[in-house]
């Protein structure tokens, strides 16, 4: 036992480098993530192929839940919503984080950003369930935001803001805009201010340098606040499902009522979808951010010819 | 033009602070209604009481939900953390081949829809006679987490100077001593960041935890959902409140912990920039 242990630790010193060091080593995290994980991720594919048939499972090879899933239009309706929120939420996001990353970023006081950055980053630690619950409050009937809308006079009866897609989507971007901060932020705070400086002094206006400077300097975090933002949106389901009351059918929403009623197959070819479109999405926005790039940069070098 | 600047920044502002009241706006609103007589989702609030949180004290389930909670994601955490700090030593001091791909592999339960990996592990745990109990729900959150520990004990290994290593194996020190007083106090720093993230994050969880779990395991999160799909009164509110100040002390016991290390702005700057490159 004490060789086996020195073995772990020998790593250290070169010398004693040995396969089984760096077997020992890999052997917890490899038994978890090979059973729990790839395990259950397996098994849950092969369930894919099984048939449900009046509220029972068979064992079987079929296609049958694909060729639904990918034939009737009713699931073609969940993939529209799901997607539609998705989109929405991220060109909100996109719209509420850029100002408020280009404010931080460009504060001098540490003090005040340091608040502004506390302000922005308290939602994530507080859960989603947390925070569907103030949504809801807020949206509701007799909620906050109808008693201000109706003392406005913008409705007389107040509006149906709860149990519908505008709820769901306004409690989301609350959910999702830090993600959305980070990486702008990010970018932002460390592109080099010599080059807007550089602007300015050829006579760019701050619009001008805005714009021709910051703003596609800024892409590649835009980009990736958009990665994140709508693979989070398409796979939420604690939010659709609080605030859309079992109305807003999304994706998610959809799998765990299929799960509920032991529709396993059904349930995880809807899943496999989810993966797949996050993972789809994902790529497309990174090779548009990286043809953004390009296309910026070989504009600058004609410019500089 | 200089003006035209000053306004721009003004109409910032004003954006910024309209953001701002939109984040901070549902949890005020929480606030409030813990402390309202009224019905939970009239405003404005008739009047201030604190019986809710008189009444707290008999909703035992929340209590023990909490304890679940809480055992649960120190569970996940710790075996995640342990798990995941030796294959970061495996994978990033001694690459092999396919290491990249290894890693990739078990960075990948982020990309993952948590609703996806949460009815895989019910199948999974059904058939393996575990689900139901919270050592199933460790198991499977353990998975979720394992990511942030490899990214962040990864990148600190990977940033690890050899001299003090192979000072100490000079001076004759055992190899078990060398990891356990030169390597392990230098990762501290990362274990505990990479702790936090992941406590906070396993604490949340929702989808995994909701079809797993029998009633007598329900964590805190699980509970508060499907009391809210149910009823509708501020009792929900007040936990709420408990929650929120419950996120805010460790929030800043963990910038406590942090700022009392010393090191650590350097560290963290270096750290942040090569994670998004």
């Amino acid at each position: 036992m004490k060789r086996v242990t020195e073995r772990v630790v020998n790593l250290y010193s070169s010398q004693h480098r040995h396969w089984m060091t760096q077997f020992l080593l890999l052997v917890p995290a490899l038994a978890l993530m090979g059973v729990v994980y790839l395990g259950s991720l397996l098994i849950f594919g092969r369930y894919s192929f099984d048939i449900y048939e009046n509220g029972k499972l068979i064992r079987g090879w079929d296609w049958a839940s694909y060729r639904a899933f990918l034939t009737d239009p009713y699931y073609w309706k969940l993939i529209g919503t799901t997607f539609r929120i998705a989109f929405k939420v991220t060109l909100w996001s996109v719209l509420l984080a850029y100002p408020l990353a280009y404010t931080i970023a460009g504060l001098k006081k540490p003090g005040l950003k340091q608040w502004l950055l506390l302000l922005t980053f308290l939602p994530l630690l507080v859960s989603a369930v947390v925070r569907s619950y103030g949504w809801q409050l807020l949206l509701s009937r007799q909620g906050m935001m109808n008693w201000l809308f109706t003392h406005l006079g913008i409705t007389e009866e107040g509006f149906n803001m709860m149990y519908n897609e505008t709820g769901v989507v306004v409690a989301l971007v609350h959910i999702f805009l830090p993600f959305m901060v980070f990486p702008i932020l990010n970018v932002l705070s460390q592109s080099d201010a010599s080059l807007k400086a550089a602007a300015q002094d050829l006579g760019a206006g701050s619009w001008r340098t805005f714009f021709t400077i910051t703003l596609p300097l800024s892409a590649r975090g835009v980009a990736s606040g958009i990665q994140i933002v709508f693979t989070l949106c398409l796979t939420a389901f604690t939010t659709p499902q609080l605030i859309g009351g079992g109305r807003v059918m999304t994706l998610p929403v959809f799998i765990y009522q299929r799960t509920l009623d032991t529709n396993w197959p059904m349930a995880a070819v809807a899943s496999l979808f989810l993966l797949v479109s996050s993972i789809v999405v994902s790529l497309i926005v990174n090779k548009g951010a990286d043809m953004l790039m390009f296309r910026r940069s070989r504009k600058g070098g004609q410019a500089h010819g | 033009m200089v003006s035209s600047n000053r306004l721009t920044k003004l109409l910032l502002y004003v954006f910024t602070g309209m953001v701002a009241i939109y984040l901070l706006l549902p949890l005020l609103m929480i606030v409030m209604t813990s402390v309202g007589s009224g019905s939970a989702s009239k405003f404005p609030p008739e009047g201030f009481t604190l019986k809710w949180y008189a009444n707290l004290a008999e909703q035992t389930q929340f209590l023990h939900a909490f304890k679940n909670s809480l055992i649960a994601s120190t569970g996940a955490v710790l075996l995640a953390l342990v798990t995941g700090t030796l294959a970061s030593l495996a994978i990033v001091q001694y690459p092999f081949r396919g290491s990249g791909l290894l890693r990739a592999f078990f960075v990948s339960p982020m990309v993952m829809p948590k609703i996806t990996l949460g009815i895989a592990y019910l199948i999974l745990f059904s058939k393996m006679h575990i689900a139901g109990g919270l050592f199933a729900l460790i198991l499977g959150e353990a998975v979720i987490v394992l990511p942030f520990v490899l990214t962040i004990v990864g990148s600190a290994l990977a940033n690890l100077q050899p001299v003090y290593r192979e000072a100490a194996a000079d001076m004759g020190a055992s190899p078990i001593r060398i990891f356990f007083t030169i390597t392990l106090p230098q990762l501290k720093l990362s274990l505990l960041l990479s702790g936090s993230i992941a406590f906070v994050f396993t604490f949340d969880q929702v989808e995994a935890a909701l079809l797993l779990l029998r009633q007598d395991s329900y964590t805190l999160p699980i509970q508060l959902f499907l009391y809210m799909e149910k009823w509708q009164d501020p009792t929900i509110a007040v936990v709420s409140v408990v929650l929120i100040v419950f996120a805010l002390v460790l929030f800043l016991l963990i910038r406590l912990v942090l700022r009392s290390l010393t090191g650590m702005e350097g560290m963290l700057g270096g750290r942040k920039k090569q994670r998004r490159s």
